[in-house]
């Protein structure tokens, strides 16, 4: 049975709320477009159509809804609790998988420095589940010389697995069964995670204030950003993030998101409740769950533990891709991961609200597919539908010409829009008027960020389309897209490169604006938007790669970079030159 | 610059000291039950939520 904590009133009118809104929406754009549709008489195409218009619209409403609830900021601050002394012992874990050592010990370098700076005695375990051993061999090298400059050894930790099964949950439950009882709570990072030791000294703090709480989840912000993609990702993670959170938070209450890393859980809580089986069969939807974080949130909750985030906590960091084709590989597995908790919706004893976020997990990625089949229906509709008769009537003297429905159609598309652009212009109004612009360049560039961002994301928005519905299909037919190492770091793609990666979408949007000139040129225009993308894709996956000067989506953490993204650069400096010395460890292995 | 310039693996000459393993500290984690057995499937899932109230009395 459910042991998951009950909703308070506040969340459930919130959920309510949101709910509300996004039926209200979807009914509304469900009823303009039958009503034009139907005009000649029912058929299959206009029902087929009107369902798929009132599914993605309340989607859409569904996204903006959240962002409206975490509009309004927090009334009252969450008082950062004291550190109860003594200290409960603590572990940073950093899970690697063929990472760049050099670059990921620089991040645990200076994390260690300003976790000893914020007072604490913390460890940090370095979970290796890097399986080339040239790869092996050069993080052995660097932890070395890791140890050697920090006189880590004793409070920095290394081991690399013999097999990686269960991926990064199986690393990490692997880490808790041999190592777990030595802490009380341990911090979960990625290898691009950086976090001040201040963030982790008030994380300590929090989960001592309140014993019933698993996992506090922080927002990380994107940083270290140069391509004009990953810059667009940077700004809108520090500018449009937070309130997207805030919202998020508010209606997930005590059943919230864990997202993997830059959280902190109660090692107790974590290792009685979140210990996930293999699926029977075979992936995509068999075998190990890799959207793993979901349902260890939903796990804590199930055990009755408060899962939380707080979007306020600040000095969370992580790196983000750099370029489309980076981006689309991480949401292939993202996608698998998602559609497979399907198979978990049943699963006994979840709180109602972690199912309803698988739904909406899994909803995220078949949403591309609707939007794509709802386009194709459109253009079905069109071609079958029947030539108007002008005299339905036996013995009619005048014609009869069908009502002009443009203005309803205008106004559907403008509430689509409508839907995608409100929940941005009103956070950028919200941050002119409480002087939020500020630490983004000012009121006039963080306007010039943002409309520059919309502009982006709508040009990319029918390339991530083909993207997501693509492996939407390749997972629905049985196709797995296994786990493939993370691309971090320059992102810069050559013309050709991206001409071979984007040739596919070129190709469809070429056959789909010729089959639409040809069978219903009327949609032509409406297509267009679409379209025309489709056909410069390899332009943009190319040209949104290409690095940018800083003044393009400014952040906050680029004009005021925290302590510890100044030393993380400083030892990353440090150590791109070679060792000048044999360290202590090494001489030792000698 | 990334390790791959920086650090030659034919010259790497370190290796796992006993020192650098984390504590030796286990804990039980007990595997979860996610997934209904096969037998019972989803319209049992059903008939056991359709009937909690009832048990609940």
């Amino acid at each position: 049975m459910s042991r998951a904590p009950a909703p308070d009133l506040r969340t459930l009118t919130l959920r309510s709320v949101a709910i509300g809104f996004a039926v209200l929406a979807a009914g509304a754009a469900a009823a303009l477009l039958a009503a034009t549709s139907t005009q000649d008489g029912v058929h299959l195409w206009d029902v087929v159509r009107t369902a798929l218009i009132f599914v993605t619209t309340a989607w859409l409403a569904w996204g903006a809804a959240g962002a409206f609830i975490g509009l309004a900021a927090r009334r009252r601050r969450v008082t950062p609790p004291p550190l109860t002394l003594p200290q409960p012992p603590t572990v940073v874990l950093v899970p690697i998988c063929n990472e760049d050592p050099v670059t990921t010990f620089a991040r645990i370098a200076a994390m260690d420095g300003s976790i000893r700076a914020a007072g604490l005695s913390v460890d940090i375990a370095v979970l290796s589940d890097t399986r080339d051993d040239l790869a092996a061999a050069r993080e052995r090298d660097a932890f070395a010389r890791l140890l050697d400059e920090t006189g880590g050894a004793g409070r920095m930790f290394y081991r690399r697995r013999s097999d990686n099964r269960g991926r990064k949950a199986g690393n990490i439950e692997d880490f808790i069964r041999t190592s777990g009882a030595a802490y009380r709570f341990a911090v979960i990072l990625d290898a691009d995670s950086l976090m001040e030791g201040e963030t982790i000294r008030h994380m300590i703090a929090r989960m001592q204030a309140d014993p019933q709480l698993g996992l506090l989840q922080t927002l990380p912000k994107i940083i270290g950003a140069r391509s004009l993609f990953g810059r667009a990702m940077q700004f809108s993670a520090a500018f449009h993030a937070p309130v997207f959170a805030r919202g998020l938070a508010r209606m997930q209450g005590a059943t919230g998101p864990f997202w993997g890393h830059n959280a902190i859980i109660r090692v107790k809580a974590f290792a009685e409740s979140c210990s996930l089986p293999a699926l029977e069969g075979n992936p995509p939807f068999g075998g190990h769950i890799l959207s793993h974080d979901f349902v260890e949130a939903a796990l804590l909750a199930r055990a009755g533990w408060k899962v939380e985030l707080d979007e306020t906590i600040g000095g969370s960091y992580e790196e983000g891709p750099e370029n489309i084709l980076s981006y689309a590989r991480r949401d292939r597995r993202w996608c698998q991961g998602n559609l497979q908790h399907a198979r978990l919706l049943t699963a006994p004893g979840l709180a109602p609200w972690s199912r309803f976020f698988f739904l909406q997990g899994i909803f995220a990625y078949l949403v591309s597919l609707l939007w794509a089949s709802f386009l194709v229906s459109s253009i079905a509709a069109t071609v079958t539908a029947p030539p108007p008769n002008y005299f339905p009537e036996p013995y009619q003297l005048f014609p009869v010409f069908p009502s002009d429905s443009t203005r309803e159609i205008v106004t559907l598309a403008l509430g689509i829009v409508g839907l995608l652009l409100l929940p941005k212009l009103a956070i950028l109004g919200s941050a002119a008027l409480s002087d939020g612009a500020r630490s983004f360049g000012g009121r006039a560039r963080a306007a010039g960020s943002v409309l520059a961002e919309i502009l982006l994301s709508s040009l990319m928005a029918p390339v991530m389309l083909m993207y997501q519905s693509r492996a939407v299909l390749q997972v629905l037919s049985g196709r797995d897209g296994g786990w493939p190492a993370n691309q971090r770091g320059e992102g810069r793609l050559g013309l050709g490169q991206s001409l071979v990666a984007g040739f596919w979408i070129l190709t469809g949007g070429a056959i789909a604006l010729a089959a639409v000139k040809m069978l219903a040129p009327a949609l032509t225009i409406w297509l267009l938007p679409v379209c025309l993308p489709m056909l410069a894709a390899p332009l943009l996956i190319w040209v949104t790669s290409l690095p940018v000067r800083r003044g393009v989506f400014t952040a906050p953490e680029e004009t005021d970079p925290a302590p510890v993204i100044r030393s993380f650069h400083r030892w990353q400096t440090r150590w791109s030159q070679p060792a000048p010395h044999r360290t202590e460890a090494m001489n030792a292995a000698a | 610059m990334s390790a791959e310039h920086i650090i030659d693996p034919q010259t790497a000459t370190a290796v796992e000291a006993v020192h650098w393993a984390p504590p030796v500290a286990p804990m039980d984690m007990p595997r979860q039950v996610l997934e209904a057995p096969r037998s019972e499937g989803a319209v049992a899932w059903l008939m056991r939520l359709l009937l909690r109230p009832v048990q609940h009395g």
